[in-house]
């Protein structure tokens, strides 16, 4: 490759900010974020971008790459169009502290108000479980969240209506969904799901699933089946009529 | 500063019994009382979670640091394989002497015999508190744990949660600390950085932070100081650590008066994505693993361009297989990084920079076909995919080794608690288990013991037998450490040289990668060691720190650390010219079997190295613990 790109850069803090262009040498293999580095190391020293593991585990590189949100070190140059610029903006849905760096603590209070684990007695004498491999699948797709809240960037419910006072959005319906689908779990998260955490909100545009990482299938796997079982508990018409009777 | 002692508290009779006899004899701590005492801990992955969870419960006061925004971003999350432990499931003859057999065999013997005989104790509770905590392990058939075998044993005794065992136990000890914090009893003060650590009267008693998003240098008071900050690979800038990851919290501790043992142990892992341009930051591991099924090799012929396709069997070199006809590619970490380094330097080395080899899949796709392949791999090949943008499915995976973890920390004692009464120091931060050389599926298991077994109990300790007076941050020592940290921050941020924190780092770390890295000698390790000494000075008169200092401002957390790693690059070459023996990671051209095997020297260096800082510019001073071996007696290892 060896060539240039220009990469559009959002640089501010919570007053406000504007697009930077920067033009810097792009080589076979690099990813976006590796442009940044480079761009930080010869341009611009101060260009604030938090990251850690560069192995998309870690979560912590979430950015909007041409809108569309995406890590930056596993995005690869090559997937991109550069006779363009590249567009790299801080996460919408959260409050901007400084260039590609955003406030997502809002997150971690959310999921201090969803009931903990709590497992049912162990099975056998010995304090042991028995667990069938196709049970902890199903929450291990689950578990595999790298909670880097790409999905939670892009829900409309959080980033157009800002319902965050009101709506958990895609990353805690799946963090539910792991607790509830948990084998050994015996807590009851389901009024909650329909009174606090406003599962009825969702519309399942799948937007989440699609801008996942992780490929978690958040919708149909995570969900909608807790829809399903909010609706089987508190609106199902023959229980209703049997009720009336 | 009171002369530093080195008494590793080991207790007198049979092993078996040994951290019982030790847990029964340790004072404790009323549990009304518990409350009354503050613990402060430093880190919250697997070890510093687990511990701030465990104290928690018991009833004490803890207050947590994370660097992060969240504990789940620790570099606990990117462990792959698995965790040991000897439940002996699979009936195929484990047990907790073998496990223990297996580790000190395994470090080269260069670890405590009691240490790791406590280990593989603890190792069998730490499955049945992860399970309890929902931790998703792989099943059998019929609903029990299953296992798997991994480098360096000859049993089946790894539990893992698919590829990524690491991050469901942290999520584990996460949600055990998660409710510590709404009982009241742990807080969280995430994106705070420990910057260093106060002592008062010799004994730990606080730690100054800096807020990452403010800027804020605040001091702490505590009872006791636990550190489980992990290790100190990104010294070599080009590491499998995540970049957060840095040695500061250790630094300075040793800085205050805590002995550093055995810097020069650090380990290579083989199979890592090999450096692909100048401006990589990071590298990336793929799963050991991945040798059970691929096959390494390089071109016969030096220099040989040709595309691997198009290189005849005849033309290839499967040099692990050649040299270890019963190994063969899966010799333990150190010996295959040696190899690998030793066809590049011959120039046989593939890809763009030479320094690469192959990780072939091809035969095991004709034999198990693409399916079976793709059940047991297909995780790590599209990572490797997404990373390269080659398909290793057609073409060979290229490999390179790199630095993945440090065996090397503070000097602890059996109680966990370094030379600094009041400090204790958990997980890879440590020295304590691992010996010269680390096995495959320990760290977790590690990391686990310490916080979840051990730390609850010698913590109680140490504060029942210690009658601590009371201090506030407006005590003297506290001011003054304070003053110290925000003068250095100045200092950076005043110096406005030329040239960037990352280039001196790159500079750093391609000087201890090539002296003190795979292979050392004396020479190589003296000419480090005066190039490290020159280019701290020009770092201290030419870095270019930019923006301020009551900021979110990673050019001043940079500037720190890396100041941090000139220091401890120092001494981890010091450390290696001083071991004149090979061991494990530690592997000295001078001295090496007639076949190029480590070749140690038992009868000189059969101990723990405890380094005492004694300034910057002076040398440090050595303290040696001896080590004794009454159950595992050392032998050569041999595999081939």
């Amino acid at each position: 490759m060896a060539k240039q790109a220009m990469f559009r850069i959002w640089r501010g803090d919570s007053s406000g900010g504007k697009f930077r262009d920067y033009v810097t040498p792009v080589d076979e293999g690099m990813v976006v974020l590796d442009a940044v580095h480079r761009i930080q190391a010869q341009q611009a020293p101060d260009l604030a971008v938090r990251w850690n593991c560069k192995a998309g585990k870690c979560g912590s590189c979430s950015a909007e790459i041409n809108g569309m949100p995406k890590l930056m070190c596993m995005t690869r140059l090559s997937d991109l169009n550069l006779d363009m610029p590249v567009i790299l903006e801080p996460m919408h849905a959260f409050p901007p502290i400084r260039d590609l760096v955003t406030d997502v603590s809002w997150n971690f209070r959310v999921k201090k108000t969803i009931k903990k684990f709590r497992p049912r007695s162990p099975d056998a004498p010995d304090g042991t479980w028995r667990m069938q491999q196709a049970d902890v699948d199903r929450v291990q797709e689950f578990r595999k969240c790298i909670e880097c809240f790409l999905c939670q960037d892009v829900c409309h419910v959080l980033r157009e209506h800002h319902k965050h006072d009101e709506f958990i959005g895609p990353r805690y319906f799946v963090y539910v969904a792991a607790l509830e689908m948990h084998p050994l779990d015996t807590e009851d998260r389901v009024k909650d799901l329909k009174d606090k955490y406003s599962i009825g909100y969702c519309n399942i545009t799948t937007c989440c699933r699609q801008v996942c990482p992780e490929f978690i299938t958040i919708t149909e796997n995570a969900i909608i089946p807790l829809k399903e079982r909010v609706v089987d508990q508190y609106f199902d018409p023959l229980k209703k009529l049997l009720h009336i009777l | 500063m009171a002369p530093l002692k080195i008494e590793s508290k080991l207790p007198s009779g049979p092993i078996e019994q040994a951290w019982e006899k030790a847990q029964f004899e340790m004072k404790l701590v009323n549990p009304a009382n518990k409350r009354k005492y503050n613990i402060l801990v430093v880190g919250s992955g697997l070890a510093g979670g687990s511990a701030a969870a465990s104290l928690g419960e018991l009833g004490y006061n803890v207050k947590c640091f994370c660097f992060h925004g969240s504990p789940r971003r620790a570099h606990s999350i990117a462990a792959q394989g698995g965790i040991n432990a000897a439940k002996n499931y699979q009936n195929d003859g484990d047990s907790i002497f073998r496990l223990f057999y297996d580790t000190v065999k395994g470090g080269d013997f260069r670890a405590r015999e009691a240490n790791v005989y406590r280990l593989a104790q603890n190792s069998v509770r730490i499955i049945d508190q992860c399970v309890a905590q929902g931790v998703p392990f792989a099943r059998e058939y019929g609903g029990a744990l299953a296992n798997r075998s991994f480098g360096g044993a000859q049993v089946s005794r790894t539990f893992y949660a698919r590829g990524q065992t690491g991050q469901q136990l942290l999520l584990g000890a996460y949600q055990a600390l998660e409710r510590q914090v709404d009982e009241g009893t742990v807080q969280m003060l995430p994106y705070t950085e420990m910057l260093d650590l106060v002592v008062v009267d010799g004994h730990a008693r606080g730690i100054v932070t800096r807020d990452l998003l403010t800027g804020e240098i605040k001091c702490h008071v505590g009872d006791a100081v636990v550190l489980a900050s992990g290790g100190y690979g990104n010294v070599y800038y080009l590491s499998t650590n995540a970049k957060g990851s840095n040695a500061t919290a250790i630094w300075r501790a040793h800085k205050r008066g805590a002995a550093f043992a055995n810097p020069c142990f650090t380990q290579i892992h083989p199979t890592c994505i090999p450096v692909s341009g100048e401006y990589q930051s990071k590298l990336t591991l793929m799963s050991e693993s991945l040798r059970n099924d691929g096959r390494i090799w390089v071109p016969k012929k030096p220099h040989d361009k040709r595309p691997p396709d198009q290189i005849p069997e005849e033309d290839r070199d499967y040099f692990l297989e050649r040299r270890y006809p019963s190994f063969g590619n899966l010799v333990p970490r150190d010996v295959a990084s040696r190899n690998i380094k030793m066809v590049c330097d011959e120039g046989r080395g593939v890809g763009p920079s030479g320094l690469g080899v192959y990780l072939d899949f091809a035969d095991a796709i004709r034999r198990l076909g693409r399916a079976t392949i793709a059940e047991r791999y297909g995780n790590l090949f599209e990572m490797y995919e997404r990373i390269t943008g080659e398909n290793p499915y057609e073409v060979p995976m290229r490999i390179y080794p790199a630095i993945h973890y440090t065996m090397g920390g503070l000097w602890v004692d059996y109680e966990l608690m370094s030379t600094i009464p009041g400090l204790f120091v958990l997980g890879e931060a440590n020295f304590s288990d691992h010996g010269a050389n680390r096995l495959g599926a320990s760290a977790l298991m590690q990391g686990l013991s310490d916080g979840y077994f051990i730390i609850p109990y010698t913590i109680g300790n140490y504060l029942a037998s210690n009658k601590l007076e009371k201090v506030g941050v407006s005590h003297p020592a506290f001011r003054s450490v304070e003053a110290e940290v925000v003068a250095m921050t100045k200092k950076l941020l005043s110096i406005n040289g030329t040239r960037t924190t990352t280039s001196f780092h790159k500079e750093l770390g391609k000087i201890v990668w090539d002296k003190c890295g795979m292979s050392r000698n004396a020479g190589g390790l003296e000419d480090a060691l005066g190039r490290i000494r020159g280019l701290r000075e020009e770092f201290w008169k030419n870095v270019k720190v930019v923006g301020d200092s009551n900021d979110l401002n990673a050019s001043i957390e940079a500037a720190g650390r890396v100041a941090d790693y000139f220091e401890l690059a120092e001494l981890m070459c010091i450390d290696a010219l001083d071991r004149n023996e090979s061991c494990g990671g530690h592997f000295r051209e001078e001295y090496q079997t007639s076949d190029n095997e480590a070749l140690r020297n038992d009868e000189l260096y059969s101990y723990v190295a405890a380094w005492e800082f004694t300034g910057v510019k002076s040398p440090p001073k050595l303290h040696k613990e001896p080590l004794e071996f009454h159950y595992v007696h050392p032998s050569q290892r041999s595999y081939k």
